[in-house]
């Protein structure tokens, strides 16, 4: 792959990942807004004559709290991901950064109507290479498993420690429906392209006949 | 607009179910869900007058509950939310058919009460007709 060629795919990465964040931020802000006019409609009100409940204020109060506890999150995932390119190659501890892309991609898994879910390994899991690029190469994969199962389907994706090496999973659950989508990206091609950069390499596997595994080994 | 019915379909529960409140304050009749098969599971039991929809929403996308409600309730005005910024709305402009009006997020209760209105008098489905 030419450098161009990665630039590329690695901007069209971070724009959808910005695209998303900003979507979802925008909602927030949106729901805060319409919170804050129903203030004003119960101020309004109060000034007409008519009684404001101390619950009313209560209940309006708690919605712009948690929406504002919403925001500062999603901003912090966001500005965690956005630094995640300052360093080419650093250390880091390979659950935290998946947790923060974890919390990233639950919108996705939502509008795919499915569930991500999380099991990191327990110990920290030191690494040197680029965050940024790890990232890039396991969402393309949680892309793909989003688009290929069933609504509803339970997606985990988990950390271990292996031969001293760390590895990433992701299982999901087989399709059963006859109507699921075929991806319309090619997400896998796209991640194997990323993870030959990063000196990892993609493996699949099942367990049982219902669940499929695909594997991140770096090497 | 007093006997309107107005359903606003969005994933977001919090905006949805507020501006309900706000639109009955003003005595608007409206209900709300949280995605595109509660929507036309609703429609069924009594169709709308305006719904107000996400274009972005888990399982039925906004697009898909338009196609569906201008086939089986061709007299329901459409109204499109949406997130994204100016240039997805004069996409959609061009690429969703029957949709009245597109209201770029977060908008003022005004706007929305206002493009209610020009749907509910406006004959035609799409507003350029």
């Amino acid at each position: 792959m030419s450098d161009r060629e990665k630039t590329s795919n690695e901007l069209e990465f971070f724009g959808r990942i910005t695209a998303s964040v900003s979507h979802e931020m925008n909602n927030v802000i949106s729901i805060i807004d319409q919170v804050s006019g129903l203030l004003e409609d119960h101020l309004a009100a109060a000034e007409s004559g008519m009684e404001i409940k101390p619950e009313q204020l209560a209940r309006v109060h708690g919605k712009i709290q948690a929406q504002t506890a919403r925001g500062v999150e999603i901003i912090r995932r966001l500005n965690k991901f956005a630094h995640s390119v300052d360093d080419p190659v650093c250390d880091f501890d390979l659950n935290v950064v998946l947790e923060n892309l974890a919390g990233i991609c639950d919108r996705f898994a939502t509008l795919n109507r499915v569930v991500l879910l999380r099991e990191w390994s327990p110990q920290e899991i030191p690494m040197t290479n680029s965050p940024f690029l790890v990232q890039q190469a396991v969402y393309y994969l949680l892309r793909y498993t989003f688009e290929i199962t069933d609504n509803q389907a339970e997606i985990t994706i988990s950390t271990a420690i292996e031969d001293a090496k760390p590895c990433i999973e992701i299982a999901y659950p087989k399709s059963t429906s006859s109507d699921t989508e075929t991806p319309d990206n090619n997400w896998i091609e796209k991640a194997q392209t990323v993870c030959a950069l990063i000196s990892c390499s993609i493996e699949y596997a099942n367990v049982g006949a219902e669940t499929e595994i695909i594997r991140i080994l770096f090497l | 607009m007093e006997n309107c019915r107005i359903l606003l379909i969005d994933d977001e529960l919090e905006l949805v179910s507020t501006l309900v409140e706000r639109l009955e304050i003003r005595g608007i009749c409206a209900d709300a869900v949280t995605n595109g098969h509660d929507a036309l599971e609703r429609m069924r039991d009594m169709p709308y007058d305006v719904i107000v929809a996400d274009l972005k929403m888990p399982g039925l996308s906004g697009k898909e509950v338009i196609e569906i409600t201008r086939a089986r309730y061709p007299e329901t005005k459409i109204l499109l939310i949406t997130g994204h910024g100016r240039s997805s709305h004069d996409e959609m402009e061009k690429n969703i058919p029957g949709v009245f009006e597109i209201l770029m997020k977060p908008f003022n209760i005004n706007q929305l009460i206002s493009s209610i209105q020009r749907a509910v008098e406006n004959p035609n489905p799409e507003k350029n007709e």
